[in-house]
């Protein structure tokens, strides 16, 4: 026989227990200090519990916290809630929850805060190095605003986080929150619930209970953003964090506060400068490497490929034995029974620039997909290169060259070894060259319209232009 | 802390997943069979099977949705597990059971276990039709892991307010006791009494959307699902 509940009509499941019904349905929200209607719990913690709730002189949706029921009568808590009141209230910051209001009512102590629409931070972890970038910016925001009215946070974890629905940092939870110096409230950093916080996140001389100071939230931004960023914390033999966060998150997590960023406005102004550098991603050391090493094989290819072009253009006298019917054209005898002639194709050196040019292809193809496995290859078009060195190199070799021109008709010769080390700018060019168009197409960017670029390669490689040229036209003179 | 609630991964969008392994998703769905197999029991019953045959059924059933060509076979489009399973079964009593239970089927890990005295009220729901009959039991079922709960989670703390307090305001027998006289008798303010109160229905809403979420997928709503339980122990 089926029992239905005498009040809500809800079928009962136990004569003997609470109705189901009634404990879901019953109107009974409560009504806090005749002010704040207590809806749905949104979030729970060892000692208290927040509730939606509504304030009922303006309908606004508000968020209250009110101390665990174990701990009401306990005064440390109590306690705790009152510094976490006192320390919201110095605080006025677009990433700080904002408190509205707090007291005790019937014994009950509550603090109404700002309700905040989206999850915390934890509920979204792993993120985009962008995304952990922008949020590390906004916490240490906060942070320093905080640290800057002596306020340390001592509780930083990615559940204390909260990202609003427009992507905006809020930190809460400033339960263990402490002023840094005595001031006229009394509060000092004590002994007495030092230890307090999440473990993982809490720098080692917060745990070992020695003094606090900014540097331990530092500590906990680190974890926290290499979290954000890993998707599990950096205990053991974790893997260094990714590229440009790991330089920063390791300052920020040394064990000796004494080798972190000395304040958390520099640990911002570190994020904030990557974050700029993001949007135009440079590569980290060891990729660069590779990179170089690839370029010195493009420009090796490149080497190659003109010499074998110039070694096959130059005319040449050759000897009646060194005439190759199938490389050349009929060549034109001299009355001598050498023969000229004026372009031919010379098989080592076009065929030796072909494998080079193979190898350079290959290591080319290998470096792609290591950037697409790697997610290194990220389209980028907003910055220009920095080729100015390459314009300069150019100039040089232009002074080089004409310069040796000029100063002739008044009796001085350039140096022999001159040619020697323009050689070796030139083939730097070349490498730089490739360099260059490695990392436009990394960045997909047009190689075309990097004119600082193609200025400098213009200046590198008119002299041996001019030089190949006039040799060519005197010689057939 | 104060952010809305988040139901992120529930259990039937983990067995859902196909990239999530076997094990995983055999295990989802072991633990959810271990709670939902009383509804199945109550269809079979409803449906004219004798308590031997419906457990038969509900082990023939479970046994088989717990093979390894079923979550690799499994519709990743499905809504919801209440729906899925009342399915599940309806077909299974049309086509297998009688081949099933003719061949006695073993070996499979038994993933219930009637216990009449405290799941009498489930087992012996009572409806129109046998799908009624089903919903009324899935809704008991999860009203009860839930109140199980909230209960077990007040035994493990050092309340204020116990759980029999709690529980006597929310007993349809007996009119709900008066505030200042409880509060006085737990030495307690009315204040404080009221917010207990309070936190008892908060937290089992919690819990019983927690229930609700883990049979849905993520985008259903889980309250829509604690309504239609709700009204189906209201008709």
């Amino acid at each position: 026989m089926t029992q239905l509940c005498s009040r809500c009509g809800t079928q009962i499941i136990d004569a003997a227990g609470p109705c189901p019904g009634c404990l879901w349905t019953e109107e009974a929200d409560l009504l806090l200090a005749d002010r704040w209607r207590l809806h749905e719990e949104i979030g729970r913690g060892a000692t208290g519990t927040v509730y939606r709730a509504i304030d009922t002189t303006n309908d606004r949706q508000v968020a209250v916290k009110i101390l665990a029921d174990d701990l009401i009568d306990d005064d440390a808590s109590r306690q705790r809630f009152r510094r976490e009141a006192a320390a919201l209230e110095r605080l006025d910051n677009p990433h700080i929850i904002a408190i509205y209001d707090h007291g005790v009512w019937q014994d009950v102590p509550y603090l109404v805060m700002e309700l905040v629409d989206g999850a915390p931070l934890s509920a979204s972890m792993p993120l985009s190095i962008d995304s952990v970038l922008d949020i590390g910016i906004q916490i240490c925001s906060a942070l320093a605003y905080a640290h800057g009215r002596d306020i340390v946070h001592r509780d930083l974890k990615p559940a204390n986080i909260l990202i609003d629905s427009a992507g905006q940092v809020k930190i809460a939870d400033f339960g263990i929150a402490r002023l840094i110096e005595t001031n006229e409230t009394g509060w000092t950093v004590t002994s007495a619930d030092q230890t307090s916080g999440t473990p993982h996140y809490m720098a080692p001389e917060a745990l070992e209970g020695s003094s606090i100071d900014p540097r331990s939230d530092i500590y906990s931004v680190g974890v926290v953003l290499y979290e954000a960023s890993e998707g599990k914390l950096p205990i053991g033999r974790s893997a260094p964090a990714p590229w440009p966060l790991e330089p920063i998150l390791n300052t920020a997590m040394q064990p000796e506060a004494e080798q972190r960023y000395s304040s958390i406005r520099e640990m911002e102004r570190d994020l904030r400068k990557n974050a700029t550098d993001n949007a135009n991603p440079g590569l980290p050391p060891d990729e660069r490497v590779w990179l170089r090493s690839v370029a010195v094989l493009l420009a090796l290819a490149t080497a190659a490929a003109i010499w074998a072009v110039m070694v096959s253009l130059t005319p040449r006298i050759l000897a009646v034995a060194e005439i190759s019917p199938l490389t050349m054209f009929p060549p034109r005898q001299l009355p001598d029974g050498r023969f000229v002639s004026m372009a031919r194709f010379e098989t080592l050196p076009i065929l030796g620039a072909a494998a080079m040019i193979a190898i350079g292809l290959a290591g080319y193809g290998l470096l792609r997909q290591h950037w697409r496995r790697n997610g290194l290859d990220r389209p980028n078009s907003t910055s220009s290169l920095d080729a100015r060195y390459l314009v300069g190199i150019g100039a040089g070799l232009m002074l080089l060259y004409f310069g040796g021109r000029l100063i002739e008709p008044f009796g001085y010769r350039v140096s022999t070894y001159i040619p020697v080390i323009a050689g070796i700018l030139e083939f730097g060019v070349v490498f730089l060259f490739w360099d260059h168009a490695l990392e436009c197409i990394r960045t997909s960017r047009p190689i075309g319209k990097e004119t600082t670029l193609w200025l400098g390669v213009g200046l590198a490689v008119l002299p041996p232009c001019v030089e190949f040229f006039t040799y060519v036209t005197n010689w057939s003179h | 802390m104060p952010q809305p609630q988040l139901f992120p991964a529930t259990r039937w969008t983990l067995i859902l997943a196909s990239r999530n392994s076997s094990a995983e998703r055999r295990s989802a769905l072991e633990e959810l069979l271990a709670t939902y197999w009383k509804p199945l029991y109550v269809y079979a019953r409803h449906c004219g099977f004798s308590d031997t045959d419906a457990q038969d059924a509900v082990q023939g059933l479970c046994t088989r949705l717990l093979e390894r060509e079923f979550l690799r076979d499994l519709d990743p489009e499905r809504g919801r597990l209440r729906s899925y399973l009342r399915t599940a079964m309806r077909n299974y009593l049309h086509n297998e059971h009688e081949r099933a239970h003719a061949a006695k089927r073993g070996g499979g890990a038994l993933v219930f276990s009637i216990d009449e005295d405290t799941d009498k009220s489930i087992l012996t729901t009572s409806g129109s039709t046998p799908e009624a009959a089903y919903d009324r039991a899935w809704a008991l079922t999860a009203f009860r892991k839930a109140l199980d709960r909230l209960e077990a989670e007040y035994r493990s703390s050092r309340q204020k307010t116990p759980f029999e307090v709690v529980a006597r305001f929310f007993d349809p027998a007996q009119e709900p006791p008066s505030i200042s006289e409880t509060a006085t008798s737990l030495s307690i303010s009315g204040g404080q009494l009221r917010v207990a109160l309070h936190r008892a229905r908060a937290r089992f809403r919690t819990l019983l959307l927690e229930e609700a979420a883990d049979t849905v997928e993520t985008s259903t709503s889980a309250e829509d699902e604690v309504g239609e339980l709700l009204r189906s122990l209201q008709q």
